[in-house]
């Protein structure tokens, strides 16, 4: 399949008033064109800097480096003009807050028009008529009365429901949910996640999917990226990844699911998340690692295929900074 | 509660709150000691004068059928008879009001237009040499006082640049030349109605000094308000989100954003504007304006409880009404506010 994001080497550190906090350490993956690709890691670990990076979102004390590839070209060097018309219309996103993403004092027909013109170019009534398409595509039953809404007046689900429409307005071939479904609850979460497969194989776009959440993962991803403490540390298709986990953090993440059906004490990892200001040096997963060896303190794993589709960065497995 | 009824019940509340400012005020002016009647005959009066003006004031009654009195001739629109200028208080009063109410109106416009959009661009472009200009200017405007900002420019424009009229609200001249037919008691509005080129020339030029002057104070408070709102509201959620969507800026700063950061700036706008109808008065003194802040100052100089109790009402009034409508506006600004 052919690569539609290619993320490569990208380092962002953020000047904060405590000094440099190295958020991202040379990281790489890509998403292929159609797939869902899940990223997963614990709060802080920088899934979602990475999002916000590939449409530029991030604050001005961001520093970035390496590139991200759409579609061949680097969004990085892109006129920021260039950039705002990539944004919603090839590449869009939808946040993990749908309570706080709409804006309070505006009618939800205001803020999908407003879009839809921009990027479609259409006349106040044809964007109206895309809107009510795109509402009752995503499972809304009566568009007329949610577009005379505002935000305040419905529920949780059906705003995410209303991100989606909005994300979906302009036939993105990008969709960036970043935690969709953690505010809401687990019934809505399931509809939530099954509308994304849904309108995926109708509309055939791909999907950065951020979460937290394994269950959501074995759920719904092609292929998964794991990613501690601003490094991808395992990349493999995700039913490879749940039977046979390499890196001793994908390991650990795994034995902290409880498994309703076997009962036994889970296994927590030891330790906690490194400061991004002083991280630890070499692998940054050492110092809580069971398997650290010398090497893991003194160099940095580079992420390599250990089988094929397979990556993963440590040095247990060898590799070309392993020798 | 709906809207309609809402507005009926504020303005059920309204009437008490005005009858018990005026209540306060009459007693307060009475129980000063001094003497109306003796300002009401003149210079040298005998005393069957000042006895016989007594009677006609009613000085001799007591005091709560004075107040009786007073109410009644109020319920019927009439506000008593100035013992200063010897007119009809209403009749002073609604010179005055429009004078100030005129000056007013473009003092906050210049204040909202200048003010609105600075504190949009200080939060935009925060830490910017923009912005620290704009906060030193903002600053200025709020502590420094308006008399002497009226003062220096007069220096500027009319001593030095000989650019506008140093005081007054039109030209002796202008108005005996082409006469100005009042309609509405706006100088502006009315030269426009009747066509009167001349005289709407030279009443705005008479306008932007005093107003200039004025709008300083609002000007400040309103940058600030803005850009500290702006700063707030542009690191919310739904602000990201229409980035997200490649809104453009002027769109998210000006639309999205503005919305939701203008209700602070909104009452500062409300209150000032009730507060310099009388508060103005040393504005209005040193650029010789007819208006309501001066008139008060000299109502209470001489004791003129009628003249004082007149500018009473008319500021009750307006703070109550100026009170409503900002609150109406942020119930259209705010769906979620509920009556």
């Amino acid at each position: 399949m052919k690569k539609l994001l290619e993320i490569d080497n990208l380092y962002i550190n953020f000047k904060t008033l405590w000094g440099v906090a190295k958020v991202l350490n040379g990281v790489s993956f890509d998403i292929r064109e159609g797939e869902i690709f899940g990223l997963v890691g614990e709060t802080g670990c920088g899934k979602s800097v990475t999002a916000l990076s590939i449409l530029r979102l991030l604050p001005p004390n961001a520093e970035i480096s390496g590139r991200i590839l759409f579609k061949g070209e680097n969004l990085l060097e892109k006129p920021e003009d260039e950039m705002r018309r990539i944004r919603g219309k090839e590449i869009s996103i939808i946040f993990q807050d749908p309570m706080t993403s709409l804006n309070p004092l505006f009618r939800v027909r205001d803020q999908m028009l407003d879009i839809i013109e921009l990027h479609e170019g259409l006349s106040r009534e044809e964007a109206e008529k895309h809107a009510e398409k795109l509402l009752k595509a995503v499972g809304l039953s009566d568009p007329e009365r949610i577009l005379n809404s505002y935000p305040h007046e419905l529920s949780g689900g059906m705003r995410q429901r209303i991100m989606i429409a909005m994300a979906l307005s302009s036939n993105p071939s990008l969709l960036i949910a970043d935690e969709p479904t953690t505010a809401l609850d687990v019934t809505i979460q399931k509809q939530i996640l099954e509308l994304i497969l849904d309108l995926r194989s109708r509309y055939n776009f791909s999907v950065l999917l951020i979460t937290h959440d394994l269950g959501v993962v074995a759920e719904v991803c092609d292929r998964v990226g794991v990613m501690y403490a601003g490094n991808i540390v395992e990349v493999a298709p995700t039913e490879e990844l749940f039977e046979n986990p390499l890196h001793p953090y994908t390991q650990g993440l795994l034995s902290v699911v409880p498994d309703p059906r076997i009962k036994k004490p889970l296994k927590p990892l030891r330790g906690s998340v490194p400061s991004l200001l002083n991280p630890p040096g070499g692998c940054r997963f050492h110092p809580r690692c069971i398997y650290a060896k010398d090497i893991c303190e003194e160099i940095k794993p580079e992420l390599h295929e250990y089988s094929p589709g397979h990556f993963v960065a440590c040095h247990l497995y060898g590799g070309e900074s392993g020798d | 509660m709906k809207f309609r009824e809402y507005v009926i019940y504020r303005l059920v509340l309204a009437v008490f709150v005005i009858v018990g400012v005026v209540t306060v005020v009459f007693f307060i002016s009475r129980v000063i000691p001094s003497d109306p009647a003796a300002l009401w005959v003149g210079a040298h009066p005998t005393p069957e004068a000042i006895e016989k003006a007594r009677e006609q004031l009613h000085l001799n009654d007591p005091l709560l059928k004075q107040f009786g009195y007073y109410l009644w001739s109020l319920i019927h629109g009439d506000l008593g008879v100035s013992i200063r200028t010897h007119n009809p208080v209403a009749q002073d009063l609604k010179s005055a009001f429009t004078a100030t109410f005129e000056l007013i109106l473009v003092a906050e416009f210049l204040a909202v237009i200048v003010g609105i959009p600075l504190g949009v661009y200080s939060a935009v472009k925060k830490d910017s040499w923009l912005d620290n200009l704009s906060r030193i200017f903002a600053i200025s405007g709020v502590s420094l006082p308006a008399f002497w900002f009226g003062i220096v420019l007069q220096l500027i424009f009319f001593k030095h640049l000989g650019l506008l009229p140093l005081a007054g609200r039109v030209g002796t001249v202008v108005m005996l030349e082409h006469p100005l037919h009042v309609i509405t008691g706006f100088y502006l509005l009315d030269s426009l109605i009747t066509g009167n080129f001349p005289v709407f020339v030279d009443a705005l030029k008479h306008l932007i000094l005093p107003a200039v002057t004025l709008a300083m104070y609002p000007v400040g408070l309103i940058t600030r308000q803005v850009r500290s709102m702006m700063i707030e509201v542009l690191n919310e959620n739904y602000i990201r989100t229409a980035w997200a969507y490649g809104l453009p800026p002027k769109k998210i700063y000006f639309k999205y954003a503005l919305k939701n950061a203008i209700a602070p700036a909104l009452i500062t706008v409300g209150l000032s504007f009730a507060y310099t109808l009388i508060g103005a008065f040393l504005v209005e003194l040193i650029f010789n304006w007819p208006g309501l802040g001066r008139y008060a100052a000299y109502a209470i100089m001489s004791m003129d409880y009628p003249a004082v109790l007149g500018v009473t009402i008319i500021a009750a009034t307006a703070y109550v009404f100026i009170n409503l409508i900002v609150d109406l506006i942020q119930v259209r600004l705010d769906p979620r506010i509920k009556l």
